[in-house]
């Protein structure tokens, strides 16, 4: 569906932008929590963790995310030829993007 | 949706470009402040990226997931910003032309995003920063709007078919042409005014947003996840700025006669993204250099924001003042 809201000259196109924004905002906040359960760090100070359980069990969705960085990106990154694997990955892209017809909403 | 996913990533690939340039220019200006007796031993960019990895550190008082994921909702407000811009994915993302005052409100968003999540910090250094980035942002802002509503209301005088504050009726470049030449000094001074406004540091962070000393207590991927915020900022201004007087004249030239021409159109991607490039290292830093000149020169009490201000009043008259000329020309032929 596309919601186009039109008010004398300008043109909103709220789906193209929207979905944009959300799908940038999802994959750099899944990157971030990545990074934060794998780096950690002091986010709570010291009073506020008082009776806590450090060691607790992690839920399902701590389990996938660990699952995808060990299982898909370690072994990426661990790749002699890195740089040229992912030259060739992001023509894959380009050529996707290019035929898939994607180009305006 | 694939296709879709794919040209997002090869627009946070263009992302790169900004790296690149940043890249340069802390090399060059470190070059600079070395040779002044200055020793620069930290690499901004470096830090940015080893500090992805650090241990998230936050200040006692903030607000722990507004202060972790806000500035990944600031760095997502920018994507539609570059998804307007075309050439950006190379395969266009959207098709509605980019509407330059649509592009002011999601940066509008983008910035506040960032301004919160710097208060949510709580520390009464984190409200200074957040100060002085409300300040930077109107500073940037006011020129920029001022700019983009005279050229704007000049090719609505002038009779442009469509939306005047589209990007691709910019690409006219009727307002830079020679005849007209109010609305070239007035479009040339716009350029230099938001150039020399774009917040950048003067000890050889480039556009980074924080320095090493500040905030010290805020450190990890949140922190590197600002600093890239600012730096895509700058290269998106330059960006916009760039398509208002880059010479799409002759580059259209090119494409001429070909209804799908890839090489015409990879031809007019390299053309902009290295004029972008080189309009970064060299012409924003020229204009830093200018403003740093002017400012010291005048010594009445903000006297550089006295001075931005005529600069912008000045600019906007000399655009507006061309377009009534056209219309009336216009309406006694």
């Amino acid at each position: 569906m596309i919601s186009i809201l039109e008010t004398g000259y300008f043109i909103w196109n709220f789906t193209a932008w929207i979905k944009i924004f959300l799908l940038s905002a999802v994959i750099f906040c899944l990157l971030i929590y990545v990074i934060k359960k794998k780096t950690g760090g002091s986010l709570i100070s010291s009073k506020k963790m008082r009776g806590c359980r450090e060691d607790r069990d992690e839920g399902t969705f701590e389990q996938r995310t660990a699952m995808l960085r060990d299982k898909i990106m370690g072994p990426w990154f661990d790749f002699p030829f890195l740089h040229v694997l992912s030259m060739v990955v992001l023509f894959i892209f380009f050529a996707v993007a290019l035929f898939s017809g994607n180009g305006g909403e | 949706m694939l296709g879709y996913f794919s040209s997002w990533v090869l627009m946070l690939v263009t992302l790169a470009v900004a790296l690149f340039a940043e890249a340069i220019h802390t090399f060059l200006s470190g070059k600079t402040l070395n040779r002044r007796g200055m020793i620069v031993s930290f690499i901004p960019l470096r830090d940015i990226f080893r500090s992805i990895t650090a241990p998230i550190n936050l200040p006692e008082n903030a607000a722990v997931r507004l202060s972790i994921y806000l500035p990944c909702l600031a760095l997502a407000g920018l994507i539609p910003v570059a998804a307007s811009i075309p050439f950006f994915s190379f395969v266009p993302v959207m098709d509605n032309g980019g509407d330059l005052m649509q592009i002011l409100q999601f940066a509008l968003l983008s910035e506040t995003l960032a301004i919160i999540s710097v208060l949510s910090l709580g520390t009464s250094a984190a409200e200074a920063t957040a100060k002085r980035m409300t300040d930077e942002l109107i500073a940037l802002i006011v020129p920029m709007m001022a700019a983009f509503v005279s050229i704007g209301f000049y090719y609505s005088a002038s009779g442009v078919q469509g939306d005047p504050f589209s990007l691709n009726t910019f690409t006219n470049a009727q307002h830079m042409s020679a005849s007209v030449p109010f609305s070239l000094t007035g479009t040339l001074i716009f350029v230099f005014v938001i150039f020399s406004r774009i917040p950048h540091s003067n000890a050889g962070f480039g556009c980074s947003l924080l320095e090493n000393c500040e905030l010290p207590d805020f450190n990890g991927a949140p922190r590197s996840t600002l600093q890239l915020w600012s730096i895509f900022r700058a290269f998106l201004v330059v960006a916009l700025v760039t398509h208002i007087f880059f010479p799409w004249g002759f580059f259209k030239g090119l494409n001429a006669g070909f209804s799908i021409s890839w090489w015409a159109q990879s031809v007019n991607f390299a053309a902009f993204w290295s004029t972008v490039l080189f309009i970064r290292v060299f012409g924003v830093t020229v204009c830093w250099k200018v403003k740093e000149l002017l400012e010291r020169f005048i010594r009445i009490k903000n006297g550089g924001m006295w001075l931005y201000m005529i600069l912008t009043v000045t600019a906007t008259l000399l655009v507006v003042f061309e377009g009534i000329r056209i219309s009336m020309e216009t309406a006694a032929f």
